[in-house]
């Protein structure tokens, strides 16, 4: 869970450039955000689960993300809609008013549409390639078309 | 590419509304993109609702201008990666997101140069 994340918070060297300076957020949520966002080679914030999404983009973005091969051992996501914080949080932080949000290795990669087009052109796999996101080629056969998150309740 | 004849004048911008009627809040879109980004090509729908009834926007007054498509050419993306491009974007109807109920917007954003290839 994402409250799980608020633990050990003393870390105020790491400005990011992605954070907007006039707005306001608290260290604690930046530094929860942090951690989620480091939880993970791939980090997805979307609406609903990734069995249940309840919202077509986010819907969208995770259908994609499992048709990539992104391994579900190196993949979480956040259900924005369980906490208002994280849902109001993660747009400050990543200076993005819309969910979903992808996050690789650490480093946003954007919303539905830049997942969808950097799919078409190949961009992603090579991206998630990059950051050894993917389940291992043993046969042929994609072994599922699901991801799911690591269990963090 | 061939460069024989201009394909079309400079000033003219396509700007294409998702009816013939738009909303006021579409027409404040398109005013501000216009404006700033000053687009060759300019095409926006409003894909409301089809959302009217999901779980992020329950509760939500404003039910018939939260979700917008836009498609935008604009050498202002020039130099820019998606991000930065959508970004853009984004700042520029901040005051639609945040107050006016603006929930979901698809977007395209592309060169003139890149839609020549």
């Amino acid at each position: 869970m994402f409250r799980r994340a608020l633990v050990n918070s003393s870390r105020f060297q790491t400005v990011s450039t992605r954070i907007a300076p006039a707005r306001f957020i608290s260290t604690e949520i930046k530094d929860a955000l942090d951690k989620a966002v480091a939880s993970s080679p791939v980090v997805l914030f979307m609406k609903g689960t990734p069995e249940f999404p309840q919202c077509g983009f986010s819907r969208a973005t995770i259908q994609m993300l499992g048709q990539q091969g992104v391994d579900p051992d190196k993949f979480s996501a956040y259900n924005v809609l369980e906490d208002p914080e994280l849902r109001e949080g993660i747009k400050e932080y990543s200076s993005w008013p819309t969910i979903p949000q992808l996050y690789v290795n650490k480093e946003f990669v954007g919303g539905c549409d830049i997942v969808m087009s950097m799919a078409k052109t190949g961009e992603l796999a090579e991206l998630l390639e990059a950051n050894d996101a993917l389940i291992p080629e043993e046969d042929e056969e994609p072994q599922s078309a699901n991801i799911k998150p690591s269990d963090r309740s | 590419m061939s460069t024989a004849a201009p394909t079309s004048s400079s000033s003219a911008a396509t700007i294409i509304n998702s009816s013939d009627t738009p909303g006021p809040i579409e027409e404040t879109i398109v005013e501000k993109l216009v404006q700033n980004l000053k687009p060759s090509y300019l095409k926006i729908a409003n894909d409301s609702q089809k959302h009217a009834h999901h779980a992020g926007i329950r509760g939500a007054t404003n039910v018939t201008e939260s979700h917008f498509r836009i498609e935008v050419v604009s050498n202002a993306f020039e130099g820019k990666n998606m991000p930065t491009r959508h970004r853009l974007i984004y700042g520029l109807l901040d005051d639609e997101l945040k107050n006016k109920g603006v929930h979901a917007l698809q977007m395209k954003t592309k060169t003139e140069s890149e839609i020549k290839k």
